[in-house]
């Protein structure tokens, strides 16, 4: 399946500005003299909303690349990164470190298990170094 | 000449041997701390500041000095080898990176350093001969100068764009919506925080470069089939002369730029670097090659970066108010001292003052002498495998991000623009303009809004005060040339393209006619 990639494009844009256009409008606009809160948001949302337009309008005209999509890697660093907030919050921050090392070295082709276990306890005996030595607060323990 | 004497006098002060070595010191912790991405030269301040709680004033100020000028340098070093900015280096991820693609790390390191320091000595003198006079400027500057000023700096966008002047405008149209994000300055209204806490002082800055920039460049380099850092680890620090020849002019434009935005308070260093680098794209003899790893593209944002921080004291003298944080940090300094920060104090100590001025300029100094060549001992760093590497950069994000509000909820953030920023790549969507968008558009909504309740709702009042109307007239020019000259290219490509025989180059005069 091949989807060009600026009509992909201007339809997200389009979407962008619908998000922030609707929940603008429940914002006072207010008059110019004394603009609300909801005016300006407006104002660019709409902006955005015609260039997003214009942008699929121009796909009619040339002809634009195709999209590309690997969903896998950014799955992989999107997920390595919340479950070091979850596990960071909820048990401490070297769990965390040691999950997202884990989970984000397995986007590496070369990935090694002996390796990522070696890189987290690198990384932990930084972070270790960087609350002691530099006082960052980390909830290291 | 009083002003004469007060700098030698500082200079006195910052040049004892002792002071040296803290501010050599100085300058190497705070490089290695800023090398970190994420962390800028703010975090890193205020993490090095009890370092200075038990030196002399003036050991301590050309200590904060050395550890500012350093973290900095650290940042641009992240920035143009791994692409991972921070708010003073989002231009050097543009031209610095690509040289990076090219080999040409250690040239582009060497050239951001340099240009600082012409940047910083020009905007010195600046300070030191124009003070009183340019101190009147930023009373002159009202919301409306600020709109005009604001609308100019859009301008830029389709100057710092890599791709179509349309894609370019969207992207920064996304940033200004992405900067209206928080508690509304006027009525306290909360906007598209989607009631999380975490949202209600706005998007931090840092969460949307690392995550555009840095999280996005990662995976762009995990997809790849052979997954190696693009910085290959050889380093060649000092140009050839030609080279050399090539940086000195646009150091000096982007000095000059950055020594008139640096006279506004609010902004002035980051609207800088982006000017900069609009000038140099249009006036520069090698503008076709800026944005594909020019050295002018580095030089010049550099300079102005650096000349807008020195000059952003003269508002500090004639307001009060320091220019960013860093400056506030500064000032903590003189306060730990006992001295009571406010207009007067520069009038009442300026010793001190001048001491601050020299100790900048020696921290700046010694960075290039000293630094400039170490860098490449510690970025033998990159040997390390890229599956090795890559999890460093993002733990290493993680930490520069909740180090700036010690608060995890910001990482959320940071992975969400992350996903965007890599949406936004795969859509060729470039986020440079984003950048500039996300840091005008909270500029121009709270001067529009102050100038309209001014004038009550009238638009004259924009053209009625001279400064603003003299601006609006040159955006209105530029835009009008842009317009023309567009329509010229367009007619002269079609012309080519219908002397060419059918069927050589279909589509491609109108794509480029798009960047006109």
């Amino acid at each position: 399946m091949t989807i060009n990639r600026d009509l992909a494009k201007g339809l997200s844009l389009i979407a962008i500005a619908l998000v922030f256009g609707l929940q603008a409008r429940g914002y006072s606009l207010g008059t110019l003299g004394r603009a609300g809160p909801g005016m300006f948001p407006l104002v660019v949302s709409a902006l955005l909303f015609l260039v997003g337009l214009a942008i699929v309008v121009r796909t009619r005209l040339v002809s634009g690349g195709r999209l590309e999509f690997k969903a896998r890697n950014i799955a992989l660093v999107a997920a390595g990164l919340l479950s070091f907030v979850l596990l960071s919050e909820n048990v401490n921050m070297l769990v965390g470190l040691v999950v997202m090392v884990l989970i984000t070295s397995y986007a590496a082709s070369d990935f090694k298990l002996s390796r990522a276990l070696m890189l987290s306890a690198v990384l932990a005996s930084v972070a270790l170094a960087m609350k002691l030595g530099l006082g960052l607060q980390l909830p290291l323990y | 000449m009083d002003i004469l004497s007060n700098l030698s006098f500082g200079f006195s002060h910052a040049l004892t041997l002792n002071n040296l070595l803290f501010c050599a010191a100085g300058c190497t912790i705070g490089t290695l701390v800023g090398l970190l991405p994420g962390l800028g030269p703010l975090a890193t301040i205020s993490l090095l500041l009890p370092l200075t709680y038990s030196l002399p004033t003036d050991g301590a100020l050309i200590m904060l000095a050395g550890i500012y000028y350093g973290a900095q340098y650290g940042d641009n070093v992240s920035a143009i080898t791994m692409r991972m900015p921070h708010a003073s280096s989002i231009i050097a991820c543009i031209d610095g990176y690509e040289m990076t693609l090219k080999g040409k790390t250690g040239l582009a390191l060497f050239t951001a350093g340099i240009s600082s320091f012409i940047g910083g000595t020009i905007a010195t003198i600046v300070l030191a001969s124009l003070a009183p006079p340019l101190s009147q400027v930023a009373l002159m500057f009202g919301p409306t100068e600020y709109c005009a000023l604001v609308l100019l700096g859009f301008l830029c966008v389709s100057l710092v764009t890599t791709g179509s002047v349309l894609d370019g405008l969207s992207m920064c149209l996304v940033g200004v919506l992405l900067g209206l994000v928080g508690t509304d300055v006027n009525t306290g209204t909360l906007r598209f925080t989607m009631g999380l806490p975490s949202l209600y002082d706005g998007i931090a800055l840092v969460s949307l470069s690392l995550g555009c920039f840095g999280i996005a460049e990662i995976t762009k380099n995990l997809d790849k089939d052979r997954q190696t850092s693009p910085f290959r680890g050889e380093i060649k620090l000092i140009p050839s002369w030609v080279e050399f020849k090539r940086i000195i002019p646009s150091a000096l434009r982007g000095s000059a730029a950055g020594s008139l935005l640096g006279l506004l308070p609010g902004g002035g260093p980051v609207i800088a670097q982006f000017a900069a680098y609009a000038v140099d794209k249009k006036f520069s003899k090698y503008r076709d090659e800026i944005g594909q790893g020019a050295i002018e593209g580095v030089a010049g944002q550099a300079a102005a970066d650096e000349a807008a921080a020195r000059t952003s004291f003269i508002p500090l003298m004639s307001i009060g108010i320091p220019e960013n944080a860093v400056m506030a940090l500064m000032m903590a300094a003189f306060i730990i001292n006992g001295i009571k920060p406010g207009p007067t104090m520069i009038a009442d100590h300026p010793d001190l003052f001048w001491g601050l001025v020299a100790s900048m300029w020696i921290g700046n100094l010694f960075l290039v002498v000293l630094n400039v060549p170490l860098v490449r001992y510690w970025l033998t760093v990159f040997k390390i495998p890229y599956s090795a590497l890559f999890p460093s950069i993002l733990f290493f994000c993680c930490v520069g991000t909740y180090s700036v509000n010690n608060s995890l909820d910001d990482i959320y953030t940071t992975a969400v623009f992350g996903v965007l920023g890599y949406i936004f790549f795969r859509l060729s969507l470039d986020p440079a303009p984003l950048m500039l968008g996300f840091i005008l558009g909270p500029i121009l909504e709270e001067n529009f809004r102050r100038a309209m309740l001014l004038s009550h709702g009238s638009f004259t009042t924009f053209v009625e005060h001279p400064i603003s109307g003299g601006i609006l007239g040159i955006v209105a020019l530029i835009f009008a040339w842009q317009i023309v000259s567009g329509l010229v290219a367009r007619r002269r490509a079609a012309k080519v393209s219908s002397d060419q025989p059918r069927g050589t180059a279909p589509s491609a005069p109108t794509a480029s006619t798009y960047q006109a």
